[in-house]
């Protein structure tokens, strides 16, 4: 009598079920939440403490990235106006988000800890164009999207936490490759 | 048919126009054309907890000809190019295209002999998702912009 | 690991073997291909060896590094006695072709069309040798270090239509 039995228990899973919680959240009203270390495919270039752009457009994110979606051109080196060191400048900096991976490996290089993921997701364009991430973009994203946990220094001191105690992230930014 | 060219412009046509939008948006009948990956998002789109029933794009069509939304989900090789082609030729009007995830949009990284460098070079898309895969968010997102754009539809364009 | 197969092989076949190496079990022959059938045959029947399964076969493009220029290579692998063998057939540019496999392991049938369709290699005496990954009227072999990396051939032609 085992089929008997299995009968009235999936009616009973079924009426449990009826006025159980649906478990469906109404997307454009509510987001689901997401994990603590979640990024997405969009992303977003810092300014320093002082207001200056930390990006010094040493290229390195343009010759890591896999699909070579970045572009960058760069300034010749001129003096900071707010420390008055010599440092580059980017001029242009755009993503092209249509073959963006989310390999990470952009924020891994940066020397500067100038690029870093944001938690939202970017959305979708109605032509190609719509989904490439020009520099007024990159930076309006700072202020705009909620930015992910880990910039390049981040990571480097979860892989290995000593390392970030002898050497402080804030170094001179005229030892670093321009 | 030839009657909605009298109606262009007249209070009636835009009338007209907007119901037809209307029941069209929200009856969109998908054809998921999954060749990858990204297949694991748009499944997950359709499960319940971002139920693209809500949207009224619930019923996925395996027939082009019972369609009018494709989804292109996934990397298309050169080889496969003439099958979306034909797909999409098989589908009746009106009908539109959501090119999914990075490599539909634009060949991904995959830069090579054998990858169609993406499928606007065959058929014409409507709404770009990018993301490697796509959130399950962004999916709806693109499901609520193509809803607004077959609204804004001109009469003439529904013949 | 023992060098069993390897020392067999070299007492058989003295004149076909160029070269053979082990590094952790990992046992390979740089074979001749002009009787690459019997070795082939004589790994599969010897009760000792008895290479009963294909693992795979593929093609190593040595351009400009080392002449000749291809390197077939197979993989098998021995379900009953459990161990490994790889075999090395070199081969020139101008005369890429070896003996088909299919007639001592069928499971290689269509791994030698790969091989023939990405590298183009020729394998003699293959039954239905032709491309299987790449379309119909593709130019060239894809695989080959000296295919022009950014050379597309898409196809311009709908299903079912004759170009």
């Amino acid at each position: 009598m085992g089929w008997f039995d299995a009968t009235f228990k999936t009616f009973g899973i079924t009426l449990k079920n009826l006025f159980r919680k649906p478990s469906t959240v109404e997307f454009p009203a509510v987001q689901r939440e997401r994990a603590e270390r979640y990024r997405a495919a969009s992303f977003a270039l810092l300014h320093d403490e002082n207001g200056e752009e930390k990006c010094i457009g040493c290229k390195f994110c343009e010759w890591i990235c896999p699909s070579q979606i970045i572009a960058i051109t760069a300034t010749p080196k001129r003096e900071s106006p707010f420390t008055g060191k010599k440092r580059g400048y980017a001029e242009d900096f755009t993503i092209n988000l249509q073959a963006c991976i989310v390999c990470e490996l952009c924020i891994q290089v940066c020397p500067e800890d100038a690029i870093v993921m944001t938690r939202d997701t970017e959305q979708p364009g109605f032509s190609r164009e719509d989904l490439v991430l020009t520099m007024d973009k990159l930076y309006a994203n700072e202020k705009t999207t909620r930015l992910s946990w880990h910039t390049g220094a981040g990571l480097m001191e979860m892989q290995n936490p000593q390392r970030g105690q002898e050497k402080p992230a804030a170094a001179g930014a005229e030892d670093k490759p321009a | 048919m030839g009657l909605e060219s009298n109606l262009t412009g007249t209070f009636v046509g835009t009338r007209l126009s907007d119901a037809l939008n209307w029941a069209r948006k929200y009856s969109l009948f998908q054809y998921p054309f999954v060749t990858a990956c990204c297949g694991m998002e748009f499944m997950s789109a359709a499960c319940s907890h971002y139920d693209i029933s809500r949207f009224g794009a619930e019923i996925p069509r395996f027939s082009p000809r019972q369609a009018d939304l494709l989804f292109v989900v996934g990397t298309v090789s050169h080889k496969l190019a003439p099958v979306l082609r034909k797909v999409y030729d098989q589908m009746c009007d009106p009908k539109w295209v959501v090119s999914f995830g990075a490599c539909a949009s634009s060949g991904g990284f995959y830069d090579n002999y054998c990858t169609v460098q993406g499928i606007d070079t065959i058929i014409p898309v409507d709404v770009y998702i990018p993301g490697c895969p796509p959130r399950p968010e962004q999916v709806l997102d693109a499901l609520i912009m193509l809803q607004e754009k077959i609204q804004r539809e001109p009469l003439e364009k529904q013949a | 690991m023992s060098k069993k197969a390897i020392e067999r092989l070299s007492a058989k076949f003295a004149d076909q073997v160029l070269a053979t190496h082990d590094a952790h079990g990992d046992e390979t022959a740089v074979i001749k291909r002009d009787r690459l059938l019997d070795i082939l045959r004589f790994l599969r029947d010897e009760k000792d060896l008895a290479f009963d399964m294909p693992i795979d076969l593929t093609v190593v493009d040595w351009y400009r590094k080392r002449e000749p220029r291809f390197e077939v290579v197979y993989h098998l692998y021995s379900v009953t006695m459990k161990h490994r063998l790889r075999l090395k057939v070199p081969v020139d540019e101008d005369d890429a072709r070896v003996p088909s496999s299919y007639p001592v392991w069928p499971g290689f049938d269509w791994y030698e069309r790969e091989a023939y369709d990405l590298y183009g290699v020729v394998f003699d005496g293959h039954p239905n040798l032709k491309r299987i990954l790449m379309w119909e009227g593709f130019e060239g072999h894809p695989l080959r270090k000296d295919y022009p990396i950014n050379k597309r051939q898409p196809i311009t032609t709908l299903l079912g239509e004759k170009s």
